[in-house]
Formats: structure tokens, C-alpha cells, sequence
């Protein structure tokens, strides 16, 4: 199971291990673009280290290269000069009888041995330069030659087992030597025909079974590097300095260039110091401003709901008074209709009054002219027959006739009531502002004149205006005047009141006397034309006065109201 | 037929009887000229229709018209009175029953010189009819008999 888990987890743990290996490679980089000055310079000093590195090493391999190059001339230069030598020259000795041995200075007819003779060669080219030293190996060396005793040290034994194996090639190293740098360059020294037969038979041979080809020694040459070096050193200095100067130069651009960088970038800094600022403040001022717009917005939100609201209250308040309207137009249209079929009535109703109007007119006018007339001759006729025919009367018929005429003058006088109460009927009112007690007093004064022997106690208000028809009211006080006047006759102590006050909660005028009074039951008959409530030999009167009265106050829109009791006096109230 | 006669134009006969016996117990002596409807005070007036020849230079000195009157009113007579020149001046006192308002200004308006109405009462009567007597007959002086033509 756990196995399974595991390997099941494994791909997300690479992942994770990635993931954070990509994280870091990130946050590396971060840090490095932080310090990309020093990243830079670092950058900068590893080139050049690699430069120098090269430059060294590019130089190390030229040494060695001239190195080898001289080793293989002067191994070429033994070799062939050996090989000339023992060919050429040794041959030629040998047939002459001059052999070639050691030590060739200290026998006579001598020659020196090929392989020392060339080995000498190459020492005598480099005399005169210390270190630079060729030397003979082999494993059979030629001790009567006074060849070393032949200890080898590695790179020898090393050089020995490589070039037996490749005789055809060369063999080198670059290792200290005598705490110098130097090359140590071996190549092999092959027997040849000419140099087996001597090398075999020669008794002194060490080995005497030499074969063509056989590698007989190694030559082995070292050059100390230090000497090629200075042959070359003066120009590797010039192009170390050059490269120092150029490292100078390209350092004073670089810092020239970061100088002007940081100082673009402090300006550059400070400009966005200054922008930031600058966006910070307007910044605040939109967020104030978003912060106002949102409030402006809440509120015209507000008062859009509000005014919504109210619309839509109105439009049904709109609704339901458009309804109302409607039922009212309706009803109004019912009322015009109404109104103008009762117009109509008016129309006609008023017609049929003027008609009637004058119809009245007309019988008043006939009344007025020929009822008086028969009147006039049943007056005058009696009167007559009293005159003509005193001497045949007797007290009785004189009496009669005397009846006759009196009946014919209250006639007469019925007649001029009927028509008088008849013409303020149709008469028009023109009110004007005057003295009502003025005219009461004037009306006092003419009533006193016809009975100059009544002592009747006038008391009258002073000052009491009224706006009326001078004349119709001069008719209603002559009337309620005249009645106070004549109702109180019998009284002892007769009294007659004009005045204004207050009577059933109104302004009105009031004419009282102490005479007769009335029965309040019979109030309501006061008004009526004809009406009377006492005996006409009591109080003469026809009976149209009250009426008259009530009519006018009617026409000017006022009232009028009785008050009394029978031996208690009266008082009209009325208003106008 | 004197020079101050009086015309009466007068319809009703009762009224005429009363007037002139008013007029004959007052004493007023004066010929009276009675017509009976409106026309016929016109004729005389004018000396047309059955008084045609009348000597036009003799005019009443007063004339009481009543104004209810057969054929042409009182008031029309007035009006062509007054219209014609040879009686434009001459006194006329309107007698009648009624007082109408009516009547009595138009009756001023047409040119009356007075207007009395007849009382019931005859004593009354009698005591108008002296006093007009007396005023128009006596008191009063009538503009001159010969109107020149204009």
C-alpha cells in the first residue's frame, strides 16, 4: 500500500520540487535585477578572469609549442646528423681502418662514436643557455663511453616504455626540473644497419644482439619555459596593460554611464516621487470626489424615489379626481340640463308674470277709472235728491241717503287701497341712504296737524339711517304710524316709540305703541288684505294697510313680525 | 256762444249731470259745450265733421277732459291740441277718476295745465269744480285769442 501511495505521489512531488525550484530561480533573479550594478561588475570580473585564464593559458601552450618545436629540431637535427655520421662517414673511416671508438681524444686515428658525436652536437648548441640540457638514455648503455650510470627517473622510464612501443613518435612533458618550468621532449634512437653490425661485434657492446629498428636509446631533451617566456614576456606585458587600460576605460564608461544612470534614475525617482505625489493628492480628490458623487448619487436616487413616489401618489390622486372630474362634468351637465329646462320654466313662468303683469295693469287701470265713476253718480245723485227733495224727506229717507253716500265713500276708498297695494306690487324699488327718523318725525308732524287736539308722547331714536326706497318706506311708516296713531285713542296716556334694536337675535327697527294691541292667535291675519281685527266703528280702517306694509318689506327683503296682547299695545319689529 | 265758454268733453252722462250741476250751484255761468267722445271735441276744435263752419275765432276758455274717452282718448286729444297751433295754448284741466301715475304724466307731458281727479264724494266735487271755476275763469289770463300762424 505504501508503495502504491508513494509512487502515486511521486509526479506531484517533482512538480513541487520544480514549482519551488522555479520559485527560487525567480526570487533569485529578483535579487539579482535589485543588484544588477554589482551583478554587472562580478559579471564583468569573471570575463575578465576568463580573458586572463585564456590569455595565460593561450600563452602557456605558444611556450610550450616553440618549446616542442625546438626540441623536435634539435632532436631531428642529433638524429639525422647520427644517422649521416654513422652512414656517411663511419663507413668511409671503416674502410680507411679508422674506427670510430671512446675515447676517440685519447686514441689515435679515433673517431668519435655517431651517437656521442650527435648527442655533443646539440650539447655545444646549447651552451651558453643555462637549463637547456640533451641527455642519451638506454638500457644497455655504453659505459667504455662514459655514459652515465643510467638511473632513470619517471618520465624517463615512462618515455622509454611509450617510445619502444611507438618508435616513430615523440614523447613529452612539461614538469619542474631543477624548480624551473620546463619541456622534456624524448624521441627514440632506432638501430640501423650500420650501427647493428658495429653495435654487435664491437666486444665492448653491452649488447650484441642488436636488430635494425630496434629502439637502442632515447634522446631526451629539456628546454626551461622561463627563457621562451622572456623571450615573449615584453609583449604579453603590453597586452596585459592594454588590457588594463581598456578594463580602466570601460570601468570610467561604466561608471560615467551608472553615474548618469542613477542620476537619470534619481531624476527619474524623483519625478515619480513627484507624480506619485501629485497622484496620490488627485487620488484623494477623485476618491473625495467618487465619495461626493456616491453622496450626490444617494441623494438624487432619493429623490428620484421620492419624486417616483409622489408621481405616482398624484397620478393617483390625478386618477381619482379625473374620476371625480368626470362624475362632476357628468353631474354638472345633468344640472345645466337642469338649470336650462327650468330656464326654460323661468322663461316662460316670467311671460306668463308679465302677462299677468299687465293683465293687473290693465284691470288696476280700468278699476281705477270706471269703478270710481258709478260711485261718483250714486254719490252725487243722492246728494242731490238730499238737496232737491229736502221738503219730501223724511228724517229716515234722509238717513238712508245719507248711508247711501257713506257707503259709496268707503267704497271708494276700498277701491283706492285695492289699487294703491296693487301699484307697489309691480312698482320698482330705487333705494337710497336717508334719515328714517327724520321721516318719522315728519310723519309724527303731519298727524299731529289732522289732530292738533291729541296729545300723544312721541318718542323717537335719532339718527337712524337705513338704505331703502324713500317712498315705499314713507308708505310702511304712514301705515304703522298711522295705526299707533289710531289705536290709541282710547288710551289716557297715549305713547308712540320709534326705534332700533335687537329683536329674535337681528338688527331691526320697531315702531310701539300703548294702545289697543291684538290678540296673538289672530297674529297671522295682520297681513292679510281686508283683514281686520277690530270693529270698523271702533277703528275705522279698511284693512290694507298691514298688507301694504308686508308687501314692501317683502319687496326689500326684510321681515316683519308682530308683537302685542289685546289692551297691551303693539310693536312692530322689522328689518329691511 | 260768449268768449269764455267752457268744453267739457265728457262721456258718461251721470258725470256730465253732476259737472254741470256742480257748475250751476257754484254760481259759474259760463256757456258749457258738452262732447261726448273724443272725435267730436276734435271737430269742434278744429270746426271738422258736424261742426264744420264754426266760427273758428271763438274758442273755450278752458277745457276739462276726461281722458277715458269712445273712438280717440282724452290724451290723444290733447297731444293733436297741442300740435295744432290755433289751440296749442289753450287751457286744459284733465278731469277723470283715476289718479294712475301713468296718467297724470303723460297728461303733463302732452301739455296739460292741470290735472284733478273727480272725488267720489260730491261735495268734494262741487268744491273742485268751483275752485277751477274761479282760478281758470277769473284768476288765470289765457294767452291771447288770435295766435298768428307760424
Amino acid at each position: 500500500m505504501s508503495d502504491l501511495t508513494l509512487s502515486k505521489n511521486a509526479p506531484l512531488q517533482v512538480l513541487g520540487f520544480w514549482k519551488k525550484c522555479v520559485e527560487k530561480a525567480v526570487g533569485g533573479l529578483a535579487v539579482l535585477h535589485k543588484h544588477i550594478i554589482l551583478v554587472l561588475s562580478l559579471l564583468f570580473g569573471l570575463c575578465l578572469l576568463v580573458i586572463y585564464l585564456h590569455i595565460s593559458e593561450l600563452k602557456n601552450q605558444m611556450v610550450a609549442t616553440i618549446a616542442l618545436r625546438g626540441a623536435d629540431v634539435h632532436s631531428r637535427v642529433s638524429s639525422e646528423m647520427r644517422e649521416w655520421n654513422a652512414i656517411e662517414v663511419v663507413q668511409r673511416l671503416h674502410a680507411l681502418g679508422i674506427n670510430d671508438t671512446e675515447p676517440y681524444r685519447e686514441k689515435k686515428g679515433a673517431l668519435p662514436l655517431p651517437v656521442l658525436l650527435s648527442r655533443n652536437l646539440v650539447g655545444q648548441l646549447f651552451s651558453g643557455r643555462p637549463g637547456e640540457r640533451v641527455r642519451l638514455l638506454s638500457e644497455y648503455p655504453f659505459t667504455q663511453a662514459g655514459g652515465p650510470g643510467q638511473s632513470m627517473d619517471s618520465f624517463q622510464r615512462r618515455a622509454w616504455e611509450y617510445l619502444t612501443q611507438n618508435p616513430e613518435l615523440s614523447f613529452y612533458r612539461v614538469e619542474p626540473v631543477d624548480r624551473r618550468q620546463s619541456l622534456r621532449f624524448a624521441v627514440a634512437a632506432r638501430m640501423q644497419q650500420e650501427c647493428r653490425d658495429c653495435h654487435n661485434e664491437n666486444a665492448n657492446s653491452p649488447n650484441r644482439n642488436w636488430e635494425v629498428g630496434q629502439v637502442g636509446g632515447i634522446v631526451e631533451i629539456i628546454y626551461p619555459l622561463d627563457s621562451l617566456e622572456n623571450i615573449t614576456g615584453m609583449d604579453w606585458t603590453d597586452s596585459y596593460g592594454m588590457m588594463g587600460v581598456l578594463v580602466l576605460l570601460w570601468m570610467g564608461g561604466f561608471g560615467l554611464v551608472v553615474l548618469k544612470l542613477r542620476g537619470v534614475s534619481e531624476e527619474l525617482e524623483h519625478q515619480v516621487r513627484h507624480r506619485t505625489t501629485d497622484l496620490k493628492e488627485s487620488n484623494r480628490q477623485l476618491e473625495l470626489e467618487i465619495y461626493e458623487r456616491k453622496l450626490a448619487e444617494d441623494t438624487i436616487r432619493k429623490a428620484r424615489d421620492n419624486l417616483e413616489k409622489r408621481v405616482q401618489e398624484r397620478t393617483g390622486k390625478l386618477a381619482a379626481s379625473n374620476a371625480e372630474l368626470i362624475r362632476e362634468v357628468a353631474e354638472r351637465k345633468r344640472a345645466e340640463d337642469d338649470i336650462r329646462s327650468l330656464n326654460a320654466q323661468l322663461v316662460q313662468r316670467s311671460a306668463q308674470l308679465e302677462a299677468s303683469n299687465k293683465e293687473l295693469e290693465a284691470f288696476s287701470y280700468s278699476v281705477s277709472h270706471d269703478l270710481r265713476a258709478p260711485l261718483r253718480g250714486i254719490d252725487g245723485f243722492s246728494q242731490a235728491v238730499l238737496e232737491d227733495y229736502d221738503e219730501k224727506l223724511d228724517e229716515s229717507g234722509r238717513s238712508y241717503l245719507n248711508r247711501v253716500r257713506a257707503a259709496s265713500q268707503r267704497m271708494s276708498q276700498l277701491i283706492d287701497a285695492m289699487l294703491n297695494l296693487a301699484r307697489l306690487t309691480r312698482a320698482e324699488i330705487h333705494s337710497q341712504t336717508f334719515d328714517m327718523s327724520a321721516m318719522v318725525k315728519s310723519i309724527l308732524e303731519d298727524l299731529k296737524k289732522m289732530e292738533p287736539d291729541r296729545e300723544v308722547e312721541c318718542v323717537v331714536a335719532d339718527n337712524l339711517l337705513a338704505t331703502a326706497d324713500p317712498q315705499l318706506i314713507r308708505a310702511v311708516l304712514e301705515n304703522l304710524l298711522g295705526n299707533a296713531w289710531k289705536f290709541t285713542r282710547q288710551q289716557p296716556n297715549p305713547r308712540i316709540e320709534f326705534g332700533h334694536g335687537q329683536y329674535k337675535g337681528q338688527a331691526a327697527y320697531f315702531v310701539k305703541d300703548n294702545g289697543a294691541g291684538f290678540d296673538m292667535n289672530y297674529a297671522h291675519k295682520l297681513f292679510g288684505a281686508f283683514q281686520r281685527l277690530h270693529a270698523y266703528t271702533e277703528f275705522p280702517g279698511v284693512g290694507v294697510g298691514l298688507a301694504t306694509v308686508h308687501r314692501i318689506i317683502q319687496r326689500h327683503g326684510g321681515q316683519i313680525w308682530p308683537e302685542g296682547a289685546v289692551d297691551e299695545g303693539a310693536t312692530f319689529h322689522f328689518t329691511l | 256762444m260768449t268768449h269764455k265758454h267752457i268744453l267739457l268733453v265728457e262721456d258718461h252722462p251721470d258725470d256730465e249731470e253732476l259737472t254741470m250741476r256742480a257748475l250751476k250751484k257754484n254760481n259759474i255761468m259760463n256757456e258749457v259745450v258738452v262732447a261726448r267722445d273724443g272725435v267730436e271735441a276734435l271737430e269742434y276744435l278744429f270746426g271738422t265733421g258736424a261742426h264744420a263752419g264754426r266760427d273758428m275765432n271763438i274758442m273755450p276758455q278752458i277745457i276739462l277732459l276726461d281722458l277715458k274717452l269712445p273712438k280717440v282718448d282724452g290724451l290723444e286729444v290733447l297731444r293733436r291740441l297741442r300740435a295744432d297751433d290755433r289751440t296749442k295754448f289753450l287751457p286744459v284741466v284733465v278731469l277723470t277718476s283715476s289718479k294712475e301715475e301713468q296718467d297724470i304724466v303723460k297728461s303733463y307731458q302732452l301739455g296739460a295745465n292741470s290735472y284733478v281727479r273727480k272725488p267720489v264724494d260730491f261735495q268734494e266735487f262741487s268744491q273742485a269744480v268751483q275752485n277751477l271755476g274761479l282760478y281758470w275763469l277769473i284768476l288765470n289770463e289765457s294767452a291771447p285769442e288770435r295766435v298768428p300762424v307760424s
